[in-house]
């Protein structure tokens, strides 16, 4: 029942994708599959969004952190707003960008902005890197998935390579379009997941109403509502909270496969309105804290303590076999819709940013080609990260957060500073990694910023290297001087 | 878009674009101030029902930003802010 009601939720899914693909138009180009052709309306191009942002990292991830923490959880709510009030800011300006200079990824931008074709390759790079981390979010939860409607006699290794399968078939299916059609269907199996569960939680842990059960968990588990939440050593305190939302809302608008959303947009006007509405979805994180903390009430105990499971057993342990079916399926289409349009986007930049130049005479058919293997092997290195990992999906978030930082000097210095150049925002990549991953820079953050979000920290090392480096390699343009 | 252009005429009638940064002085420095067990509103924590406000505010920012937005580049659409022809629905 479980396993037949996920599967014909996925297959369906996919069948009305595949029909939905064929009937628009038979994807001949890069240009094509890679950003539906530029003709998004306002419905779509939302539909897309959401799909993009109410992630696994959101409903699974954050319930349980709510199970396991409490108030950490709240940085859910910051997650949508603070983006989307920079995207008002920022995306049109991408959009604007990638309209006049016809490009097709965001190493495109950077090349073209920074006059550097090498730049382009260095930034498409960092920007697949970033991406496999993010898949790695998505692999999780699908296997984690698979093990509860197949059984835990499926090891957890085979159940991350079932669940790369089932990714890369949903992704050659019919590209970006598809996507869209896939995130329709999941935000309505969502909307009635969220609400038949919600109305149903406070009657299965004993409590009188909803709001009788924050009462009961604050009661019970004195400090959870508050920052740090309930387990203090975890370092997820105010300044944690702080700095991973400032984090969270510079890195959302960079990630590749977002930037490139932004391409897609049919015009101004639909970035702006959507930038309106996008917070107030947002509020439907409400629910996912709450059914977090009933999990926590009912005292469930999802397999090896995994904290991306709470959700997933307190409804297997309190609810009927139909609702588990549904909710494990809707689930599969949670991490399959930005699953697929991040492998897309890896391959697309791949094929023209890291290949192109080295190879420059190859056909569209053979970039096409090339670009679908290419996505693959990303899904393979997603798998390998995924082995032997027992992170939360929050924190394996954070961690593609931080990684995408990267870029992040570059793309607001590329609006804001005529001066910024190629070489200053490489200088400022490069010390942000080492900032990022040498373990000595990790334990001075430790010691001499606590508790901070170790993105952000790298960011800013990133931003004021490069600042340095540009300033020590240019001079005042004279169009500029004589501005001034 | 520069830092220098930020001051010119051109953008000084853009200053109502500094109001998004309320959503992120309510949600992020607003955190420190309240967090406290002591208060429940509605059986909520207060830091939660604080972020919840935090995502009306910034919905209400950015449509004020937007709506003023709408009515200063009504006026001068052809120059400086090239609308693309294939939007054509009404705000």
């Amino acid at each position: 029942m479980i396993l037949g009601l996920t599967i014909a939720i996925v297959l369906g899914t996919m069948l009305g994708a595949l029909f939905y693909g064929y009937r628009k138009t038979r994807a001949r180009t890069v240009a094509e599959w890679a950003v539906g052709g530029r003709r998004f309306g306002t419905l779509i191009f939302w539909f897309l969004n959401a799909g993009e942002i109410y992630t696994t990292f959101a409903v699974l991830g954050i319930s349980g952190y709510a199970w396991a923490y409490g108030a950490p959880a709240y940085l859910a709510f910051t997650s949508v707003s603070l983006a989307a009030t920079l995207g008002y800011w920022l995306m049109p300006r991408i959009w604007q960008a990638g309209r006049e200079g016809g490009f097709i990824t965001q190493a495109d931008f950077f090349a073209a902005r920074y006059d550097a074709t090498w730049l382009g390759c260095l930034v498409g790079l960092a920007g697949i890197a970033a991406i496999v981390v993010y898949v790695q979010i998505q692999i999780t939860a699908l296997s984690l998935i698979l093990r509860l409607t197949l059984g835990t006699g499926v090891s957890p290794t085979m159940s991350a390579v079932l669940a790369a399968v089932i990714m890369l078939a949903f992704v050659y299916v019919a590209g970006l379009r598809s996507a869209a059609f896939a995130a329709g269907v999941k935000d309505i199996l969502m909307i009635v997941l969220v609400v038949g569960l919600s109305a149903t939680v406070a009657g299965k842990v004993g409590a009188s109403s909803i709001l009788d059960v924050f009462d009961r968990v604050q009661d019970q588990y004195p400090g959870i509502g508050v920052f740090p939440g309930l387990v203090p050593e975890a370092g997820l305190s105010v300044t944690w909270m702080m700095t991973a939302a400032v984090n969270v809302a510079l890195g959302t608008w960079i990630f590749p496969h977002m930037f490139q959303l932004c391409y897609a947009a049919g015009s101004r006007k639909a970035i702006r309105r959507n930038a309106v509405w996008q917070p107030l979805y947002s509020l439907s994180f409400f629910f996912i804290i709450l059914l977090g903390f009933g999990a926590l009430l009912a005292g469930v105990s999802p397999p090896d303590n995994d904290i991306n499971a709470a959700l997933l057993q307190f409804v297997s342990d309190s609810y009927p076999g139909w609702m588990i079916g549904l909710l494990a399926g809707t689930a599969c289409l949670l991490a399959l819709v930005p699953g697929s349009v991040l492998l897309l986007t890896a391959g697309s930049i791949f094929s023209r940013n890291v290949v192109m130049p080295l190879k420059p005479d190859l056909s569209d058919r053979a970039t096409l080609l090339l670009s679908r293997l290419s996505m693959v092997a990303f899904a393979v290195i997603a798998v390998w990260l995924t082995l032997g990992a027992t992170a939360s999906l929050v924190e394996i978030g954070l961690s593609a957060y931080a990684a995408i930082g990267m870029l992040t000097p570059g793309v607001f210095l590329a609006f804001l500073w005529p001066r910024a150049n190629a070489l200053g925002v490489a200088t400022g990549i490069g010390a942000g990694y080492l900032a990022l991953l040498l373990p000595a820079a990790r334990d001075m953050w430790a010691v001499a910023l606590p508790d901070w979000d170790i993105g952000l920290v790298a960011m800013g090392v990133n931003f004021i290297v490069a600042v340095i480096a540009i300033l020590l390699t240019t001079r005042a343009s004279p169009a500029v001087a004589a501005a001034a | 878009m520069t830092l220098r252009s930020l001051l010119s005429p051109t953008h000084r009638r853009y200053a109502h674009r500094w109001l998004l940064l309320i959503p992120f002085i309510w949600q992020v420095g607003g955190t420190p101030l309240v967090n406290t067990a002591a208060v429940r509103v509605f059986s909520l924590p207060l830091p939660m029902l604080w972020q919840m406000c935090g995502i009306v505010v910034a919905s209400a920012t950015i449509g004020f930003v937007f709506a003023r937005d709408e009515r200063i580049e009504a006026n001068d659409e052809p120059d400086s802010f090239p609308e693309p022809s294939d939007e054509a629905k009404p705000s």
